[in-house]
């Protein structure tokens, strides 16, 4: 579960984000009596390490955008939507290659220097210098600061896409940074940033936030205080339990028993899609080319089953076009917009026999090159939740007579297996990223495909197809939004159709939270950003809207 | 060796096996008898035993007994896997480098202090870390890599030990080559050991997968007990209360592995018996506090660290039972019994005293029937073959009988210098220890026991003077120390010397000095001079006779020297099983022998020209 | 002296297997851990960033008997590379923050196992053939227990069930860590559910170690003349029998050291307690292979350090050691 937590937080922390996002009013409520601290959990460790270096490796969290902050804020809630934050505007050029972004005049860093166009020109020349540290794959050509408050960055491809990734570089100071050898290995202990928190107090178990009044939007916060105490799975649980925690992502199991029970009138929780697991076949192999054989298999897994076993149903199954909800609902094309996963056995079996695969004596079907379709699972062992749900797949499969084993194997050995292409089935996450592009390019594109055994980085299915990479690319060849959702239109309807992957659970965006102090938070009634604390555009937010309950 | 007397009588060690046994039985069994799929996942999550799950359901609607059952397979497998591998290791490294010494050892040994510092399960968490693959037979080759070297390190001393023995250098005198004689007549001695050890790999094995399961590290597609402890941890099984769930696994491994270790329990108290507990050591009456050996299998004892004992076929050997007195006379002859000519004050009576050891075949009368009167001043050698009971009279006399002989009928009456009596017998403990050493001290067979192997000759002269005359200065005590030394001819510089700095003779030499230390009015030898050789027996034994003119202490000495006794006795009293069947002053005995039996000794004895 | 010179060649010696064969496992394994630290960004990776990221790990080509040299000049410098999973933090400053815990919490525990169980040994062979040895099949099967699943039960019933002890951690989580009562408090708070799991998982091996040689001694002749002597009961029992008996299981206390550290490393991460031991198994959860090189090697080496002290004492007890052979 542990590697559930860090593999979205890194997913969510370092995906970027296209488009600007309106923001519901933030409330700026009184002056809290109490000093109490906004007590977060959003670290799985045991112990802490300080780095709180945005750039390099592991960063506790919060250092990227309340310490050192974003140029405009996004959320996967309201793609397309951007809030003016260290920026004031943004602007294209014809082709996508040139972003010019006006700053605020009044942003300075905690050791008094001001915060100008030079900072964030030598951010993203950084990123062009250090490849490390450019882990959104930035293709910068060069950043320059045309006057004290206007910066302009030159990429070498158009780059409309990735305009979420842009908002969301937290901007370092350039005259502590540029002294560094390399800021990817540097370790910030005591960061200097111009957020509206600063970092107060240090310790392995604990380290606190506190707000920096001479902030231009100190106003804007109630909590004065933020605590991060350190928590892994095993414990989050139980401190969940004894009402320790305000703030929290992570899987829990029984949260009814566990979490709610104790205080159903302030504990809860919420969690919305933010991706989607994929039952990934390696189409590489000629018998997966066959798409009949793919939609035999779709129609067999009952998905339903897996989100309520595997998953104690705290959300629902994913949706066929593979956008995750209700995070991309208004995304879902018309045509598709009532269309569900449907478990058909028969169905199923009509397809395989039409197709040519016969069932045999021992309950397993051949292909009709004589191939039987009995197939290894590899996962790593380490995902618990994805040995359950391979279990219950293997035991769907056997009912129309294909034979899936589960093989849990080392995390390791899984990563190896999956990136070069060594498998005939797996299971494979797709993050949503900041939009519906992001999302598909990381499932469908070629941009991906490498020669012979070299590994890949994402497009575990290994899908080559030149529609898809036409859509993919239209949608980045412009800024105009309908254009943009015809072509994620034409992407929904490749991935019903053509079923290059199989969606077989939505990845959450897991979320706890207990309002017995502070109240808010995001919620399905209100669904203003991702609640979980990993997002560092998302948590600016939250923490905006977050007052002290009065009773 | 009958089928009965195989079947273990501790009671620890049935119900190991029990255990055991019923274990095996689910892992064979209890897959088949499951109701349901153990990886089968339903719909009734996390509920409570009922009788559609006999042992309730998981987080995922997965039957526990049915997992249960499965793990039970799982994890004795790979116990016993690992257990196997483990010792094979363990018996070929130890074996091979105990006997083939040299470079070969050093290489061996240096690998295995490697293994034996390196810490197991960290090195067992890194390794699985790396391992491609997390399979059965897998984790159990790691499991056994990280505990092979501490049996093998208990294997090599016991080669080395075993190799010098007689029938080793029998069978290399007959040109059997190397290899045959480890396998094949070392190891066979050893069995106990490499049972013990391989037991103990077992549960080590078990422990160890439960361990990498729990933390996630094994293979969590195969059930064990320990993956349903990781999935249960994982589920918060603890926090919901779902005890159906994690208690079971956690307790059976706990339980098997008592199993294992009682079974172990039972090879120990086998192959040492005086680690027995239970009914027959039981019955013996508490005549000494220190209950420790038990005389009847001292010399069974694996480790064999006593090889020589006065009574290893004492009792085991007089095993006839009372009636069969030996088949070597049809009818026994009558004890000549003359008693005692010394004029001094009775000191020690014996009356009708009776000692018995009960043992699995029956009771072993070690001493019947045995009166004698010890005089002050007088020296009373005591002889007889092994086996006689004259160690048992000395010891019960002493008050020093080991478990589980006792006392069955008789009286031992001390007599003081008013000539008081006291019943030696049923004297109180703290009254016993003031008449200790004070009044009777005890020289040891072999003072290379006797003496305290891990504190100086000064501290053991220093903690009998401290307790016996509590009012003396540190200073006057080592002074008397000094004094005795010096007596039995010990340099006083010798006193901050450990016992084993000194030769053997100067060690018994010690030990008479510490028993006089106190001036007692008797002294008992046991066999004072057998582990001396010729020269130093001579000097040993003109020192105490010097000594006793001094001091005018009675001595009690046994002996199997016939020649000896005679030459420094007074009276000489012959025992032979159990029974006294001489007694009387030395010279008339040696001239004038009543009993066949004496006569037959000292016959004997001229025969070989020992008599003088 | 000498043999105890011996033995520091020989520990010496252990120190250098130990250090090579920390080199050579993860070498020798299969893996590529650059690809699991990208792994998180899941896709999003430029193919020139990952190299960079290889460099940065010291993941070279060169021949292995040049990367052992590395290796070893890194390590006479305390280098141990940096953290994968904390990057970029380096491994000896994550050792070094683990550590102290680990001293405490294991050391603590440790020496109050091996002196409570001991003692108990040497009472339940004293008292032999009475009460003792029905505690024996009691003794045995908590020696079996599986480490951990005491810990679990220890923590549910008294931690979370009564709430008498903390549950996790190694001192409360609201306060930092300054030299002041209330924090030292609360560090001995913390550490005591921890240390009562590894006293009562350990030292019922040591209670039947002990009383097992302590029977066997008992009934050696310079116990009986001890007894002879008129010694008080008490002194035969601690000066005689239990000074000669323990000597086994000092040599014991070192080779058992290793499987108190194994043992209390599955304690501490139950109870999330920031020592070595978790840090371990942190490390191999997140596949970190230089945090978990350093970490193994720290480990042994503090166990070798541990047999040698446990050595030196023996021959301080010993005096037939003190001589050459």
């Amino acid at each position: 579960m542990r590697d559930q937590l860090t593999r979205r937080a890194l997913m969510l922390g370092g995906v970027g984000a296209a488009g600007m996002a309106t923001l519901a009013g933030c409330g700026s409520g009184a002056e809290s009596e109490e000093d109490l601290p906004v007590r977060i959990h959003a670290n799985d460790a045991t112990t802490f390490q300080p780095n709180f270096n945005p750039y390099g490796g592991v960063p506790l969290q919060g250092a990227s955008g309340l310490i050192y902050e974003n140029l405009f804020l996004v959320t996967a809630m309201q793609p397309g939507k951007s809030e003016p934050w260290l920026g004031t505007s943004l602007e294209w050029n014809e082709d996508g290659t040139v972003v010019t972004i006006e700053l605020r005049e009044d942003s300075r860093f905690t050791d008094g220097e001001a915060l100008d166009a030079e900072d964030v020109a030598f951010t993203f020349r950084m990123m062009r210098d250090f490849p490390a540290t450019n882990i959104v794959a930035l293709d910068v050509k060069d950043a320059t600061a045309l006057s004290t408050h206007r910066a302009e960055i030159t990429f070498g491809s158009t780059s409309f896409a990735q305009e979420a990734d842009i908002c969301t570089r937290p901007i370092v100071p350039e005259h502590l940074f540029s002294a560094f050898e390399d800021p990817g290995t540097e370790q910030i202990a005591e960061p200097v940033g111009s957020g509206p928190y600063v970092l107060e107090r240090f310790s392995d178990q604990l380290y606190t936030f506190v707000r920096n009044d001479e902030h231009w939007a100190a106003d804007e916060f109630e909590p004065r205080r933020l605590a991060w105490p350190s928590f892994t799975t095993q414990t989050m649980n139980t401190a969940l339990q004894a009402g320790e925690l305000d703030w929290s992502g992570g899987f829990v199991a029984n949260i009814e028993e566990i979490f709610i029970r104790s205080d159903p009138e302030h504990r809860g929780y919420w969690y919305p899609g933010n991706g989607t697991v994929n039952l990934t076949l390696n189409l590489e192999r000629e018998l997966f080319a066959d798409l009949e054989l793919r939609r035999g298999i779709s129609l067999a897994v009952d998905r339903r089953e897996i989100a309520e076993i595997a998953y104690q149903e705290y959300f629902g199954p994913p949706h066929p076009t593979g956008l995750p909800r209700p995070t991309y609902e208004e995304f879902i094309a018309e045509e598709f917009r009532d269309l569900e996963f449907e478990v058909d056995l028969e169905e199923a079996a009509r397809v395989l026999d039409e197709a040519g695969y016969t069932l045999g004596s021992d309950g397993i079907r051949v292909a009709p090159d004589g191939t039987p379709l009995a197939f290894d699972l590899p996962i790593p062992s380490s995902y618990n939740d994805w040995v359950t749900t391979s279990q219950i797949l293997g035991s769907q499969l056997s009912k129309v007579g294909i034979s899936l084993t589960p093989r849990g194997i080392s995390f390791e050995q899984w990563l190896e297996a999956r990136d070069t292409g060594n498998f005939d089935i797996t299971i494979s996450t797709a993050g949503a990223g900041q939009n519906p592009w992001y999302l598909y390019r990381s499932m469908l594109s070629s941009e991906y495909r490498t020669e012979g055994d070299e590994p890949v980085v994402a497009n575990f299915q290994r899908w080559y197809d030149e529609e898809t990479d036409e859509l993919l690319a239209a949608f980045t060849a412009t800024d105009d939004e309908d254009a943009q959702r015809e072509a994620i239109e034409g992407l929904q309807r490749i991935v019903v159709e053509k079923l290059p992957t199989l969606p077989i659970i939505t990845a959450p965006n897991w979320f706890n939270y207990n309002t017995e102090h502070w109240t808010g938070f995001p919620s399905e009634e209100d669904p203003y950003a991702l609640g979980a604390p990993v997002g560092n555009a998302d948590r600016i937010l939250v923490l905006r809207r977050l007052t002290r309950t009065t009773s | 060796m009958s089928i009965s007397s195989m079947i273990p009588r501790s009671g620890k060690v049935r119900a190991g096996l029990v255990i055991v046994a019923v274990f095996v039985v689910f892992a064979v069994f209890g897959p088949m008898v499951a109701q349901h799929d153990p990886n089968a996942t339903s719909f009734d999550m996390l509920e409570p035993p009922s009788s559609d799950h006999w042992l309730g359901t998981t987080q995922t609607g997965q039957d526990v007994f049915a997992q249960f059952m499965t793990g039970a397979r799982t994890s004795l497998l790979v116990g016993l896997l690992a257990g196997i591998v483990s010792q094979v290791v363990s018996v070929v490294i130890g074996l091979i480098g105990g006997y083939l010494r040299g470079a070969a050892d050093d290489l061996l040994y240096i690998l295995t202090a490697v293994f034996l510092v390196i810490p197991g399960m960290p090195l067992l968490i890194v390794l699985t870390g790396y391992l491609p693959s997390r399979g059965l037979f897998a984790i159990a080759i790691v499991i056994a890599i990280t505990s092979w070297a501490g049996s093998a390190r208990v294997i090599r001393a016991q080669t080395l030990s075993l190799r010098n023995r007689e029938f080793v250098e029998a069978a290399r005198a007959t040109g059997e080559n190397r290899m045959r004689i480890m396998f094949f007549e070392v190891l066979p001695n050893m069995l106990p050991l490499v049972a013990s050890g391989f037991l103990f790999s077992v549960i080590g094995g078990i422990l160890s997968e439960a361990g990498l399961a729990f933390l996630g590290l094994g293979s969590l597609t195969t059930t064990s007990w320990g993956s349903m402890l990781y999935f249960a941890q994982n589920s918060q099984a603890l926090l919901a209360g779902a005890w159906w769930w994690y208690v079971p696994p956690g307790l059976a491994i706990a339980v098997i592995g008592a199993g294992l270790a009682l079974i172990n329990f039972g090879i120990d108290e086998f192959s040492n018996p005086r680690l027995r507990t239970g009914s027959r050591v039981r019955r013996a009456a508490p005549t000494s506090r220190a209950a420790g050996g038990d005389a009847t299998a001292a010399s069974a004892q694996a480790a064999g660290t006593r090889t020589a004992d006065a009574e290893p076929g004492g009792a085991a050997g007089a095993v006839e039972p009372d009636d069969a007195d030996a088949g070597e006379e049809t009818a026994p002859a009558a004890p000549a019994l003359r008693g005692s000519e010394m004029e001094g004050s009775p000191i020690i009576e014996v009356d009708g005293l009776q000692v018995d050891y009960p043992t699995a075949f029956g009771d072993v009368h070690a001493v019947r029937d045995v009166s004698l009167t010890l005089r002050r001043g007088e020296i009373l050698g005591l002889a007889g073959e092994s086996g006689s009971g004259k160690s048992t009279l000395t010891n019960a006399i002493t008050r020093l009988l080991r478990d589980p002989a006792r006392v069955v009928g008789g009286e031992i009456t001390y007599r003081d210098s008013e000539g008081r009596g006291t019943d030696l017998l049923h004297l109180e403990d703290r009254e016993l220890r003031a008449l200790r050493w004070n009044e009777i001290a005890v020289v040891f067979q072999s003072a290379m026991n006797a003496l305290n192997p891990v504190t100086s000759i000064h501290a053991q002269f220093d903690d009998v003077i401290r307790v016996h005359r509590p009012g003396l200065s540190p200073a006057r005590r080592t002074e008397l120390a000094t004094e005795h030394l010096e007596r039995v001819g010990i340099d006083a510089n010798r006193l901050e010397a450990f016992p084993h700095e000194l030769s053997g003779g100067m060690k018994q030499r010690v030990a008479i000095a510490i028993a006089l230390v106190l001036e007692p009015d008797v002294i008992f030898m046991d066999e004072p001079t057998t582990a001396l050789d010729l020269l130093v027996q001579r000097e040993v034994l003109d020192q105490i006779v010097r000594l006793r003119e001094q001091y005018g202490f009675a001595i009690v000495f046994t002996t199997h020297d016939l020649a000896l006794l005679l030459e420094i006795s007074d009276t000489v009293a012959v025992m032979r099983h159990g029974r006294l069947v001489e007694y009387g002053p030395a010279r008339e005995t040696y001239v004038d022998p009543q009993h066949p039996y004496t006569r037959a000794l000292l016959s004997s004895l001229a025969d070989l020209g020992s008599l003088a | 002296m000498r043999y105890l010179l011996k033995k520091l060649g020989l520990y010496a010696f252990i120190a250098w297997a130990a250090l090579t064969l920390n080199f050579l496992i993860p070498r020798l394994m299969p893996g590529d851990p650059v690809r699991v630290l990208i792994a998180g960004s899941e896709g999003q990776i430029d193919p020139e960033a990952r190299d960079a990221i290889a460099a940065q790990f010291g993941l070279t080509d060169d021949p292995l008997i040049v990367q052992y040299f590395h290796y070893l000049a890194d390590l006479a410098r305390f280098d141990l590379g940096v953290s994968l999973s904390n990057y970029p933090v380096p491994v000896i400053d994550i050792i070094s923050g683990a550590m102290p815990w680990t001293l405490v919490l294991v050391g603590v525990s440790t020496v109050i196992s091996f002196l409570l169980g001991t003692g108990l040994g040497v009472l339940l062979a004293w008292r032999r053939g009475t009460w003792s040895d029905h505690v024996l099949p009691a003794l045995t099967f908590l020696n079996a227990i599986p480490y951990f699943w005491m810990a679990l039960i220890l923590v549910l019933v008294l931690a979370v069930g009564l709430g008498w002890f903390p549950y996790a951690g190694a001192y409360d989580r609201t306060m930092f860590p300054e030299l002041s009562a209330p924090f030292l408090g609360s560090v001995a708070y913390h550490a005591a559910l921890p240390a009562l799991t590894i006293v009562i998982g350990s030292f019922a091996g040591w209670v039947l170690q002990m009383r097992n040689m302590t029977v066997t001694i008992l009934g050696e002749d310079y116990v009986s003349m001890a007894e002879a002597k008129g010694l008080p009961g008490r002194m035969v029992l601690f000066g005689y029998a239990a000074r000669n008996a323990i000597l086994p299981s000092i040599t014991g206390f070192a080779l058992a050291l290793g499987a108190v550290v194994g043992g209390s490393m599955l304690t501490e991460v139950i109870f999330n307690y920031p020592g070595l031991g978790y840090t371990l198994f942190q490390a191999v959860s997140a596949q970190d292979f230089p945090l978990m090189q350093g970490l193994f090697l720290i480990i042994s080496l503090a166990v070798i350090v541990a047999n040698l002290i446990a050595d030196a004492a023996y021959v301080f007890l010993d005096p037939r050691t003190r001589q050459g052979a």
